[in-house]
C-alpha cells in the first residue's frame, strides 16, 4: 500500500514520529515489531476479516442519497454507510485490530481514550468479545455531552474513568491514558483510537481503517462503474479519513478533509489545525497542533466531541502539505444544518463528526460539477447525539 | 565549560532538586528556590510548564497547569533565574517539553545562555529527534540532559550517555513523576549498568520523598532528585524556612543529628 511506502522511521515528510518519554520507547519499538511481524501473517489477516464480516457486519454499503443531492442542489452523493457498522461506527474496525494484536501479544489489559464516546464503546465491545479487561479514560465534559456511551461502555464491562484535567475533553483524556500506559505496559496495551500518537499507532490505526477505502473502491467500480470524483470525510484525529483516502491515493480523484470550524476563527474557537494551527509536537507525533506563541496547547471547540481535539493525524499533514489532498472546515451551523437535512431527506441520522463532512458538500454545492461523483464517508450515526440535538433544539 | 561540568562529579554525593517554575508565583519560586539552595541543594532543575505533562505525575501537573492559567512566558521564566543567579552559583538545569522548547527554540537557548542555565532536559523526546537539539545546545554551551528509563536496553543506553553532557538522569521507575514510599528492587543493578557506560555523574530521580530512599539511592548513584515532595510540600504552604528544613530532613549527607 502507498501508504507505507510514504513511512519513513515512522515519519511522513517531517510529520509523525516518536516524541514520547524514554519510558515509553520500548513499549513502542516492542509494539511495532510484533505489529510489523503480524501484517506479514496470513492468519492474522484471515481471523481480523472474519471478526469484521461475521462479527461487525462488514462490507458496509454504499448509499446513494438523490434526495438530499437535490436538496441542497448538489452532484449525485453516495455515502459509505459506516455508521451502519456494528456499534455505530468506523472506530471497531481499528478497535478489533488492536485488541486481536493486542491478545496474540500476550496483553490481556486494554486501556483507551475517548472523545465522543464512539471509540470507547468499540474498544469495550471489541473487549468484551475477546475477553480482555478494559479501562476508558474520558474528559469529564465529554462524560457528560455522551451520556448514553458512558452508560454503553459500562454495560459492557469496561471502567470508564473520568478525566479533570484542563478542558476535560479528548486531549486531556489522552494524557491521562499515555501516563497510565507508562506504568503498565508490560501487561497493558493501550488502543490509540486515531491515527494519531508516536509511531506504530498512525500507520497502524490507518492499516486497520483501510478497509473502508478498499471496500469503498471496490464497491464504486462494480456499482457504478467509475471511480468517484471526490471523497469527502471529516477529520479530527482522521482515522475514518485516511481509513477512506488510502485506497484512492493513486486515483485521480479530489480528497477533502473537513476540519471542525466550530463557532469562528479565534483560537479556542474551533478545531481548524490545517487552517490555524502551526507544527508542533503532542500526543507523541510532529504534526499542525493548535498552540499559542509559547508552545502551550491551545483550547478548541467544536459541536462534536470527535472533532474537539487541537492536533490533526500526521499523515494528514502530509498529505496537506505535498498537496495530495486539501483541508478545509466547516463551523457547528452547518453541520448541524447537514445532520437535520439528511435525517429528514433521507431517513439517515448522522453522528454531528460525520456531519461536518455533509456539511462541506452542501455549502458548497454549486462549486461541484453536475456530473461529479462525490463520495462521503458517513463515519458514524448520530444516536449518541440525541440529547445534545434535542437540547439544541430547545435552546433555539 | 558551564556549571554543571564544574561542579558535578562523578563519585560524589549530590542533591538535585526540582522547582516548577512560577509556582505558586514568580517571587515564590526565587525564594523557594533560595531555601532549597540554604538548605543543602546543590543543583536545581527548574520547570519550564506545559500544557500537556504527560510525563508528569498529579503534583506537578497540577502546578504547571496553575502557572499557565496566569499565562507565564520564557520571560517569567528568566526573570526567576536570574535573580536566583543573583544570590546562587549552582547549576540551574531547564527541565521542558518537546513543544514550549521548540517552538521558540533560538530565543531560548539564547536567554539560557545569557541568565546563567546550564542544562536542558527535555523530557518527551527521544535522542533519536534531537540531534539538531543537542547540537545548538553545545553551540550556547549548554549540556544536553537525557532520561534513562528501566527498560532502556544496553544499546540505547551507550547512545544516550553519548548524547548527554553534564550527567545523566535514570528515571528509576516507570509511569510518571510523584512522591512513593518505596524504591525499586532492581536500582542498584541499573545504576551500574548505566555507570559502566559513561564516566557522567549519574542522578537517580523518579519517586524519591524521604531520607532512606534518597541514602539507599546514593549508595550506587552521584545524585538523587527530589521533586514531587518540595512541589507538594509548596502546594501546602511551606514557606522558605520550611522548605529549607525539609531539604535538610531529606539530607542523607547530613548525619542525622546536625
Amino acid at each position: 500500500m502507498l501508504l507505507q511506502s510514504t513511512c519513513d522511521n515512522g515519519f511522513y515528510g517531517e510529520f509523525g514520529g516518536r516524541y514520547v518519554p524514554e519510558i515509553l520507547v520500548q513499549a513502542l519499538e516492542a509494539l511495532a515489531q510484533f505489529y510489523d511481524k503480524l501484517m506479514q501473517d496470513g492468519q492474522f489477516e484471515q481471523e481480523l476479516v472474519e471478526c469484521l464480516t461475521h462479527y461487525a457486519g462488514r462490507a458496509t454499503p454504499l448509499t446513494e442519497v438523490p434526495r438530499f443531492s437535490e436538496a441542497i442542489g448538489g452532484p449525485r452523493i453516495l455515502l459509505k454507510r459506516e455508521d451502519l457498522l456494528h456499534t455505530g461506527a468506523h472506530k471497531l474496525n481499528n478497535a478489533l485490530g488492536q485488541c486481536l494484536l493486542a491478545k496474540k501479544m500476550g496483553k490481556h489489559k486494554i486501556i483507551a481514550e475517548t472523545g465522543a464516546g464512539q471509540h470507547g464503546v468499540a474498544t469495550a465491545t471489541a473487549c468484551a468479545r475477546l475477553g480482555l479487561e478494559c479501562e476508558v479514560f474520558m474528559g469529564a465534559t465529554d462524560v457528560k455531552r455522551q451520556a448514553p456511551n458512558v452508560a454503553r461502555m459500562r454495560l459492557l464491562g469496561a471502567t470508564v474513568t473520568e478525566v479533570h484535567d484542563g478542558q476535560k475533553t479528548l486531549k486531556e483524556a489522552v494524557n491521562a491514558a499515555l501516563r497510565r500506559w507508562a506504568s503498565c505496559y508490560h501487561d497493558t496495551h493501550y488502543c490509540l483510537g486515531s491515527a494519531l500518537g508516536p509511531d506504530p499507532f498512525p500507520r497502524m490505526v490507518a492499516t486497520f481503517q483501510s478497509v473502508i477505502g478498499v471496500e469503498a473502491r471496490a464497491q464504486m467500480l462494480q456499482q457504478y462503474s467509475c471511480l468517484p470524483s471526490h471523497c469527502v470525510a471529516c477529520v479530527g484525529g482522521g482515522s475514518n479519513a485516511i481509513g477512506l483516502f488510502s485506497a484512492f491515493l493513486e486515483d485521480e480523484v479530489a480528497l477533502v478533509g473537513v476540519e471542525a470550524g466550530g463557532k469562528g476563527a479565534a483560537l479556542g474557537d474551533n478545531a481548524a489545525r490545517m487552517q490555524a494551527g502551526a507544527p508542533g509536537v503532542l500526543h507523541g507525533s510532529l504534526s499542525y497542533v493548535l498552540q499559542d506563541a509559547g508552545g502551550q496547547i491551545a483550547p478548541t471547540h467544536s459541536i462534536s466531541a470527535g472533532l474537539d481535539y487541537p492536533m490533526i493525524g500526521p499523515m494528514h499533514a502530509f498529505f496537506a502539505k505535498n498537496g495530495r489532498a486539501r483541508y478545509t472546515q466547516v463551523g457547528d451551523e452547518t453541520a448541524l444544518a447537514a445532520c437535520k437535512l439528511l435525517t429528514q431527506t433521507e431517513g439517515i441520522l448522522p453522528a454531528l463528526e460525520s456531519s461536518h463532512a455533509l456539511g462541506f458538500v452542501m455549502s458548497q454545492a454549486k462549486d461541484f460539477a453536475k456530473d461529479d461523483v462525490v463520495l462521503i464517508n458517513l463515519s458514524g450515526r448520530g444516536d449518541k447525539d440525541l440529547d445534545q440535538l434535542m437540547r439544541m433544539e430547545a435552546q433555539a | 565549560m558551564n556549571r554543571l561540568n564544574q561542579q558535578l562529579q562523578a563519585n560524589a554525593k549530590h542533591y538535585i532538586a526540582y522547582l516548577t517554575a512560577g509556582y505558586p508565583d514568580n517571587q515564590a519560586t526565587i525564594d523557594s528556590a533560595l531555601a532549597l539552595i540554604e538548605g543543602g541543594v546543590d543543583c536545581l532543575e527548574l520547570g519550564l510548564p506545559f500544557s500537556d505533562p504527560v510525563a508528569d505525575g498529579p503534583s506537578i501537573a497540577h502546578a504547571m497547569s496553575e502557572v499557565l492559567q496566569r499565562h507565564f512566558t520564557l520571560e517569567d521564566y528568566f526573570s526567576i533565574v536570574r535573580a536566583i543567579r543573583k544570590k546562587s552559583q549552582v547549576p540551574i538545569v531547564l527541565f521542558t517539553y518537546a513543544n514550549p522548547l521548540f517552538r521558540q527554540h533560538a530565543r531560548l537557548l539564547s536567554l539560557c545562555q545569557e541568565c546563567g542555565v546550564d542544562g536542558i532536559l527535555l523530557v518527551d523526546c527521544p535522542f533519536e529527534h534531537a540531534q539538531e537539539h543537542f547540537a545548538q545546545c553545545r553551540a550556547h554551551g549548554i549540556s544536553p540532559i537525557n532520561v534513562i528509563a528501566p527498560d532502556t536496553p544496553e544499546h540505547r543506553l551507550k547512545a544516550l550517555s553519548e548524547h548527554s553532557d553534564g550527567f545523566v538522569y535514570y528515571a528509576c521507575r516507570r509511569g510518571t513523576t510523584g512522591a512513593r514510599a518505596d524504591l525499586p528492587s532492581d536500582l542498584s543493578q541499573k545504576v551500574a549498568q548505566i555507570k559502566a557506560q559513561t564516566s557522567l555523574p549519574v542522578a537517580v530521580g523518579f519517586g524519591i520523598s524521604a531520607r532512606t530512599q534518597a541514602a539507599s539511592v546514593l549508595e550506587q548513584a552521584d545524585a538523587f532528585v527530589i521533586g514531587s515532595a518540595f512541589v507538594n510540600a509548596i502546594t501546602q504552604g511551606a514557606n522558605a524556612e520550611a522548605l529549607t528544613a525539609l531539604a535538610r530532613e531529606l539530607d542523607p549527607r547530613l548525619s542525622k543529628e546536625a
